[in-house]
């Protein structure tokens, strides 16, 4: 189930819902296209990334990257009109907007507003580009003669 | 990619070891004496090569020490390499546990346990960790044998993995073996290749350890094995630690003398799976070494109150176990990390400074110009925007997932290099958690939340210490949830006149054995971190060793050489047996401790050199032979250095009188004196033993112990008083070494009534009830010393003459072996002579 394709035309129809979103750090200004998990009403438990023809993941998986951090999931999900995109403000807020030309979109709408974790993430971001990444080994080398 | 601690100069140590026992042989075969001062073996060790680097950058100076020197040098001074001792000393006890003569086959120590001594600092015993952790790696490679590994990790496709299942059948195995001094494994065993190989594994990491002897049913076996083609070494030594020999040369494993039972199973289990962690004293707490879980992570919860020194630890454990290639990432809520980088420089030991593993831009082989301060293991984050549990676990996987880009993931056979996984590539301290737990709503879901926060630190796949304060609501309390919990306390802060204690509390190892409980602990100055186990606890490690009997052979010669008119005379009174307890007991201020030291200095002889026909005869350069080092420890509660310092210098005068050839430098005395005040059972244990173990990995061991002063406890040394088990616990551990005993001990006398004192409670001569408990209680460490520590016992009487001179006599009460003779002897306080006395000598 939901191995093949969607259509065009079908995908028009049924709504495309967003709650996963891959978290990315902030732009200095402006907005930034985000890349997002998208599942369909028809299938509530297969998701796509973005509107992508690949492989489908299952909602286990999603979980997964949630716990470790691969993903942010949202406290609901939100409708995406099928000429609209996700971006994100350099506030942290996360805009739908055009795909095409966000700025100048009326209809732009924010959906969600930065939680404490995403501020946690870019603080993260900067301390680890402040000072050198620890270069871990997982081996050791056996002496040779 | 890095090397194991101490890897470039495995190969070339362990060939050097293996040429040095061969050469011991041959010597001891043809009954030829050993001493430090042969030329042949520290020739052995001049041609190091290795070590050139470290003699110029003074690093590692446990290992080069003595092999600097030119040989003339070396006599001038008295300092023989220590290399050559330990292989001696150790090869010499091997052949000491032959029953007898008619012992056909051959036993040596294994190398790699004098290897493993030989790299460790002997003043710092934790230091082994590191040795330990480069033998048993090399031992993994040799027998390309390694434990089970989990998730992403992999290991070259030519290892056998096992688990500790595993290890348990060859143990199971071995135990009825043991106990029969036979020789293990034997051909009906381990027909499957991978159970042979893990026989020899478990054998060679106790013969490491000191348990095993190798074993060879002839000489030339033994000859075999220990020669090693210099040129060839790697494929040498993979030969024969593999035990890859003809059928007519392999070796099998022999009980050693010094030990009477096998290790725990569980204890070995933690040798071969654990990290040993190389922090003074947390061997005995861990009993070997700190488990992880399957998945290789390891949750530690550390809680104590403010100024406990909590981070102390954790900081002290990232920098000791730094050689290991250990990464720690130092997660701070709120300290600064340069504060926290400062803090670090000054609790790492100054010992690892001086070590070429330990790798500190100061040191000289890895110095780097451009970044000095900065320490290339050490990373330190703060993040100050962490309000709740939720958000520290996103910041941990966070962490946790950048570092995932940076791991060189390729597995060994990509790189082409012989690998074996790092042994604990990462720490991640979280450094505390205290907020995070004690303002969270209580909430149902709010336990499950640390649950899953917990699970999550552990798939890390680290070592997670998270640091919290004490006051945690308890259904918070993480102890249930980690691996191992720790508490800090501060003992005696309330009150100005006591001095504080330190004490770590062990309350949970979830995956291993361990010794729980309290302990004491010291972080100040540069010694850095280091544990003092509880005394029991201290003696249980010393369980197996076997308790050493008084010598039948080797005798003590102090009370049968006296004095007349300054010459000296042997008259044979009472043989003291080697190795025996002795307790001496006196009135007042008669020289005990003068006798006491003559007693251990006295050069030691067999009992046939002095027969009884000797007696009367006059002794002047008699002709000593090749004679054993007589090393004595002094505890004193009493005097300074200096006192026994004049003790010693009139002694030795007299033996070198005495006998021809006797050497000053074979007379050595130490003095450890402890001054009144809160010194406690522990720390004087641990002092203690430190000392006899340092003595035996200089290659020197002790011989002879003065306790000078048991009834100086006594109201000046408030914890040692009210923990009087402390002296049979000692006496006890003291008897598993081979060491000649002696304390010293007085009665106190208040003034005549004392005796005639009335038990009901009437005061009589002004001595109140009170006061005769108090001297009851004084007299503990005197009895303990009675019950448990008089094979002999002296007593020295003081006696008025008429003239009103002082005279001291010395009466034997007991003794084994002989019956104690009824005569006394006059002893001369000042002189520190036996008066032979009129009647004595010739007519008897």
């Amino acid at each position: 189930m939901g191995n093949e394709m969607k259509d065009l035309e079908k995908v028009k129809e049924i709504g495309i819902r967003v709650q996963h979103l891959v978290p990315d750090s902030l732009p200095k200004s402006g907005l930034k296209r985000m890349q997002y998990y998208v599942s369909f009403d028809d299938s509530p438990n297969i998701f796509h990334l973005g509107l992508s023809k690949g492989e489908p993941v299952r909602f286990e998986v999603i979980q997964s990257m949630v716990r470790n951090g691969v993903l942010v999931e949202l406290t609901s999900s939100f409708l995406l009109p099928f000429d609209m995109d996700v971006w994100l403000s350099s506030e942290g807020e996360i805009v739908i907007a055009s795909a095409v030309a966000p700025f100048s979109d009326n209809n732009r709408r924010v959906v969600a507003r930065p939680r404490q974790f995403d501020r946690i993430y870019v603080e993260v971001e900067e301390q680890m580009a402040r000072t050198p990444r620890p270069q871990i080994d997982r081996f050791t080398k056996v002496p040779q003669k | 990619m890095k090397d194991l601690p101490y890897g470039d100069i495995f190969y070339e140590l362990l060939g050097k070891i293996h040429a040095a026992l061969a050469y011991c042989h041959l010597r001891y075969s043809k009954n030829e004496t050993l001493s430090e001062d042969d030329q042949g073996i520290n020739e052995i060790f001049e041609s190091f090569s290795k070590i050139s680097p470290y003699r110029i950058s003074g690093l590692n100076s446990h290992i080069v020490k003595g092999l600097t020197l030119g040989d003339a040098k070396r006599q001038e001074q008295n300092l023989y390499p220590r290399l050559s001792k330990l292989v001696i000393y150790t090869y010499l006890q091997a052949q000491s546990s032959k029953r007898d003569k008619k012992y056909k086959a051959e036993i040596i120590p294994s190398p790699l346990n004098i290897l493993y001594h030989a790299l460790t600092v002997p003043n710092e015993p934790q230091s082994a960790a590191y040795a330990y952790v480069l033998c048993r790696s090399m031992l993994f490679f040799f027998l390309q044998l390694h434990p089970k590994l989990s998730g992403s990790n992999s290991i070259n496709a030519t290892y056998s993995e096992f688990q500790e299942e595993d290890i348990l059948r060859s143990m199971n195995s071995l135990g009825n073996y043991s106990r029969q001094f036979a020789r293990w494994p034997d051909k009906r065993q381990g027909h499957e290749k991978d159970a042979a190989r893990l026989n020899y594994l478990l054998g060679h990491i106790l013969a490491l350890k000191g348990f095993f002897y190798l074993w060879f049913s002839a000489n030339d076996q033994l000859i075999n094995f220990c020669n090693v083609n210099e040129s060839n070494l790697q494929s040498d030594l993979y030969a024969r630690y593999r035990n890859e020999l003809k059928e007519s040369e392999k070796y099998h494993f022999r009980l050693s003398g010094g030990f009477h039972d096998m290790p725990d199973s569980s204890e070995v289990l933690n040798w071969i799976f654990g990290i040993p962690i190389p922090i003074r004293g947390a061997d005995l707490l861990f009993s070997g070494g700190l488990k992880r879980s399957s998945n290789s992570g390891l949750v530690v919860s550390m809680h104590g109150q403010p100024g406990t020194g909590k981070t102390s630890v954790a900081l002290a454990l990232a920098s000791v176990l730094s050689p290991f290639n250990t990464q720690t990432i130092y997660i701070t809520l709120e300290e600064s990390p340069e504060d926290l980088r400062t803090r670090l420089n000054t609790l790492t030991p100054s010992y690892l400074k001086r070590l070429s593993i330990y790798e500190n831009n100061y040191n000289a082989i890895s110095r780097k110009a451009n970044d000095k301060y900065s320490l290339s293991w050490f990373h330190p984050y703060e993040f100050r925007g962490v309000k709740s549990l939720n958000d520290l676990e996103r910041v941990l996987q966070l962490v946790s997932n950048k570092i995932e880009g940076a791991v060189s993931n390729k597995s060994p056979e990509e790189k082409g290099e012989n690998l074996l996984p790092a042994i604990c590539p990462l720490l991640l301290v979280v450094d505390n958690i205290n907020g995070l737990l004690s303002n969270r709503d209580i909430g149902a879901n709010s336990y499950y939340d640390i649950e899953q926060f917990v699970k999550g630190c552990r798939d890390i796949g680290a070592i997670v210490l998270l640091i919290s304060a004490e006051g945690i609501p308890e259904r918070y309390n993480l102890d249930y949830l980690v691996d191992v919990a720790l508490c800090l306390k501060q003992e005696g802060i309330e009150s100005k006149y006591e001095k504080p204690v330190r004490i770590l509390q062990l309350t949970k190892s979830r995956h291993q054995l361990s010794r729980q409980g309290s302990h004491v602990f010291h972080i100040s100055n540069d010694k850095g971190l280091r544990i003092s186990p509880q005394v029991p606890s201290q003696l249980d490690k010393r369980e197996k060793l076997r308790i050493q009997l008084p010598s039948k052979k080797m005798v003590v010669n102090a009370l049968n050489f006296h004095s007349r008119d300054g010459e000296s005379i042997y008259y044979n009174f009472l043989n003291v047996a080697e190795n025996s307890q002795i307790l001496i007991h006196g009135y007042g201020s008669s020289g005990k401790a003068g006798f006491g030291l003559k007693l251990l200095m006295t050069p030691i002889f067999e009992s046939r050199h002095f027969p009884k026909s000797m007696s009367g005869k006059s002794i002047k350069k008699y002709p000593i032979g090749n004679r054993r080092v007589n090393k004595v420890m002094i505890l004193s509660f009493l005097y300074p250095d200096e006192y026994y310092q004049g003790l010693y210098d009139r002694i030795v005068a007299q033996f070198d009188k005495m006998f021809d050839g006797y050497d000053r430098a074979k007379a050595i005395m130490v003095v450890k004196s402890f001054y009144p005040g809160y010194l406690t059972p522990e720390d004087f244990v641990n002092k203690i033993v430190r000392m006899l173990e340092e003595a035996r990995l200089e290659g020197e061991p002790f011989t002879g112990i003065l306790i000078d002063g048991l009834h100086n406890v006594f109201l000046q040394f408030r914890y040692l008083q009210d923990f009087h088990m402390i002296w049979p616990l000692l006496y006890n551990m003291l008897s598993r070494y081979s060491l000649t005993v002696v304390s010293t001990s007085t009665n106190f006398t208040l003034n005549q009534g004392v005796s005639a004192g009335d038990a009901v409670g009437n005061a009589k001569g002004g001595v109140l009830p009170e006061d005769l408990l108090l001297m009851q209680q004084g007299q503990r460490p005197f009895l303990h010393g009675l019950v448990k520590a008089a094979d002999y016992f002296f007593l020295l009487d003081e006696e008025s003459s008429e003239t009103g001179d002082k005279r001291y006599m010395i009466s034997v009460r007991s003794s084994i072996r002989q019956a104690p003779p009824t005569d006394r002897l006059r002893w001369d306080r000042s002189e520190l002579v036996i008066i032979a006395e009129e009647k004595g000598g010739e007519s008897q």
